[in-house]
């Protein structure tokens, strides 16, 4: 067996070499420790880069959609309450069209009652044209004016609906509606209260009658509105929930990917620096091993 | 023999001795001196001479200092010392290129790219919002500027390397030649001391040279050294050939080795630091080549979709990015009228559109996950993290091939010291014998003083 022969300055050597690797090894655990990340780097971990990216990337998805869902679900719980509203001023309506309908009132009561028909109508338009930080609800995506002309209801909105994003795949949920098709579909809520107002006027009993199953029309139209709005609202919560869960999930994922172990990280990082203390006390002792110090 | 004969003797005793302290110390002396190969005196019994019929010993002659050295170690010592120089300054300067990446914080190119995204989603809220819209051009500058910044620090790096070459070339130019001079002086020394000291000193400055530019050298029976780099000779005997340094139109450095008829391309044959540098070039210009191609994707794809849209007073969009053909990454920009006025955002789908028309807005979302890069299989995050990955497999892999080399280089280092490297346990076991030598010398010359004078008086 053939011994290599070792010199004091090899030895050296090779103990300085081997001590800068450890305190290299340290340094990293130190740093792995201090920050809680075991990634910090692409070089960390190349074949996962793209993947965390995605991940991250992902996550900032979600947190968008959980805001658009936010602000839609604002946007749709403002616009039932206006349905409730007009709700309510349809059920009045009809209830003064039934009245004024009655053989028991005069013409010139009829007549009369027709300014209360008028503020009917004008609480239905201050309903419809309801706007949320300047936004009109009912005016589709023309939102920033008036859905509804005060004076002659007419809709002066867009028949295209702002939507946003909740999730993936493109799921929108409108933030605006059309009032056009919204309150004037198959039961027309403005020019319901148009006629009663009109039948009242004429103090004709038999015109006021008539009236009645355009305003039940018109109450059938808001429920109808309401049920729409209803799913909208639904498809945002969703939306917001799948977006949160997703969020958990995805945080949970990159924490995986990227965090490091706390327990695992101070346990290296202790181990590495008992062996920096024995390479430091090593060198020490080699550093006094020689024949000239004793001569 | 007589006993004037038995004094030579002795004193043959002491000059070996002597010189064997001398060599001691010599050694000693340069225990830490780099490449500095340990000497062993070399002694011969002197000549017999005859008289009366005997063939009586005349001592010891010190005929040289023998230098230790294993020329096939050293050889690949050479060899090392370029390899771990290069893997290193390789591995730095990827380390310091990854950095500019920023893969931590939230200014980074990927999450910006993210976040620039997020705010056409937010537009989506209310495409008339002109904070919103003034939020977009905001991420969208943060998003160009970060990308920018990139290519900024990829194009520093890569000039340094020629700014760093050409401030070096003449000092590299200036150890190839006393090279040469020590060529000159080993074959014309008659000493073989100082034929050892020139040696040392030359294969310090071999090794220099393998160390920053991964020179390689072959030792001649007569004691020079063939200096080349890629089997080019640039030290042949006492002769050199020197180095120049140039930029390439494509901004990247260039080294040429003059020849006696012109100058030969030695660039790719470089090793030692600046190889390493050189490897890194070569990278930063794969890393700049893939984010350039990003951005021209990204930004062209943009673009098109946004002209297809319309702004707020109903024209159709025009450019949202401008760049540089050649230059993406580090010309990627907004457009400038654009920049200034919000309103020409073209988030609406049609012309005549209602305050909350958002149809482009939610086709330039649909950009960032649509796969437009590397043959229409990655999106714009994915094409991104590869870039990234591109970058951080480089870096892992120059820190493998740096540890590797480090531990070859260490345990050649170890060899050339077991061959040639001073122990100074055994430089004092030496000088104890060296010592005690002199010491049995000196008694002899005494005592045959003694005989002498006893001789001396029996005459008287």
């Amino acid at each position: 067996m053939s011994i290599v022969r070792s010199t004091y300055h090899s030895r050296l050597s090779a103990l300085s070499s081997q001590t800068r690797r450890i305190g290299d090894r340290m340094a990293r655990a130190q740093l792995e420790a201090s920050s809680g990340l075991k990634v910090m780097r692409a070089s960390d971990a190349p074949g996962r880069t793209s993947y965390i990216h995605s991940v991250r990337e992902s996550r900032a998805d979600q947190s968008e959609y959980t805001s658009n869902a936010d602000w839609a679900f604002q946007h749709l719980s403002t616009a039932d309450g206006a349905l409730g509203g007009l709700a309510t001023v349809i059920s009045e309506a009809r209830e003064l069209a039934v009245q004024m309908s009655s053989e028991t009132y005069n013409a010139a009561t009829r007549v009369n009652s027709q300014d209360d028909a008028t503020a009917l109508f004008d609480r239905a338009i201050m309903f419809a044209n309801t706007n949320l930080g300047g936004r009109y609800l009912f005016a589709g995506e023309a939102y920033d004016s008036e859905a509804y002309d005060a004076a002659t209801g007419a809709y002066l909105g867009d028949t295209e609906e702002p939507e946003v994003a909740v999730a993936d795949g493109n799921v929108s949920v409108l933030t605006g509606f059309d009032g056009s098709n919204l309150l004037q579909g198959t039961g027309d809520v403005i020019t319901a209260l148009q006629n009663l107002e009109t039948a009242l006027g004429t103090g004709n009993a038999a015109d006021v009658q008539a009236t009645i199953d355009d305003l039940d029309a018109a109450m059938e139209q808001i429920a109808v509105a309401r049920t729409v709005l209803g799913g909208e609202m639904q498809r945002a919560d969703d939306g917001r929930a799948i977006a949160q869960t997703m969020t958990i999930a995805l945080a949970e994922q990159e924490s995986d990917l990227v965090d490091a172990d706390a327990v695992e990280s101070f346990t290296n990082l202790f181990e590495v620096q008992q062996a920096f203390e024995a390479a430091l006390q090593v060198t020490a002792n080699a550093r006094s091993s020689l024949l000239f110090s004793r001569l | 023999m007589s006993l004037i004969s038995s004094l030579n003797t002795a004193a043959s005793g002491l000059r070996v001795a002597s010189q064997g302290i001398n060599v001691t110390s010599h050694n000693v002396t340069n225990a830490t001196t780099e490449g500095y190969s340990r000497r062993s005196l070399r002694v011969e019994t002197a000549l017999p001479s005859t008289k009366g019929g005997f063939g009586i010993g005349n001592g010891a002659n010190p005929t040289g200092a023998k230098r230790s050295a294993d020329l096939f170690v050293n050889r690949r010592l050479v060899d090392a010392i370029g390899d771990e120089s290069r893997t290193a300054s390789h591995y730095q300067t990827l380390r310091t290129v990854e950095a500019s990446f920023d893969d931590v914080s939230a200014d980074g190119p990927g999450s910006l790219l993210s976040q620039f995204f997020d705010s056409l989603s937010r537009l989506t809220q209310d495409p008339s919002d002109g904070s919103l819209r003034e939020e977009v051009l905001s991420q969208g500058t943060r998003f160009t500027e970060g990308i920018q910044k990139v290519a900024a620090d990829l194009q520093t790096g890569r000039l340094s390397i020629y700014e760093e070459l050409e401030q070096t070339i003449s000092e590299i130019n200036n150890r190839l030649a006393q090279v040469a001079d020590f060529n000159a002086a080993i074959t014309a020394s008659t000493s073989e001391m100082g034929a050892g000291d020139f040696m040392d000193k030359r294969d310090q400055i071999i090794h220099e040279l393998a160390d920053e530019f991964g020179f390689t050298a072959v030792f001649n029976g007569d004691g020079s050294a063939q200096v080349s780099i890629g089997g080019h000779a640039a030290v042949t005997g006492a002769e050199h050939r020197e180095l120049e340094v140039q930029q390439t139109a494509a901004g990247v450095a260039q080294v040429d080795l003059q020849t006696g008829t012109g100058s030969v391309d030695i660039t790719s044959e470089i090793g030692g630091y600046f190889g390493g540098r050189l490897d890194a070039q070569t990278d930063i210009v794969s890393f700049e080549s893939d984010l350039n191609d990003f951005v021209d994707t990204l930004a062209t794809a943009f673009n098109t979709q946004h002209a297809a849209g319309f702004d707020q007073a109903g024209a159709p969009g025009g450019d949202f990015f401008t760049f540089t053909a050649g230059s993406e990454a580090a010309t990627f920009s907004l457009d400038a009228t654009l920049a200034a006025d919000s309103s020409l955002i073209a988030a609406a789908g049609a012309a005549t559109a209602s305050a909350g028309d958002g149809a482009n807005l939610e086709s330039l979302i649909g950009i960032e996950s649509t796969n437009l890069y590397a043959g229409g299989t990655q999106d714009a995050t994915q094409a991104l993290g590869a870039v990234y990955a591109s970058v951080g497999r480089a870096v892992a892999t120059a820190e493998m091939e740096n540890n590797t080399a480090s531990v070859t280089l260490d345990d050649l280092s170890a060899l050339r010291d077991a061959a040639s490297g001073v122990d100074l346990d055994q430089e004092a076991a030496d000088l104890l014998a060296w010592q005690a030598s002199y010491q049995a010398s000196a008694r002899v010359v005494t005592t045959t003083n003694q005989m002498l004078a006893e001789l001396m008086e029996i005459v008287r």
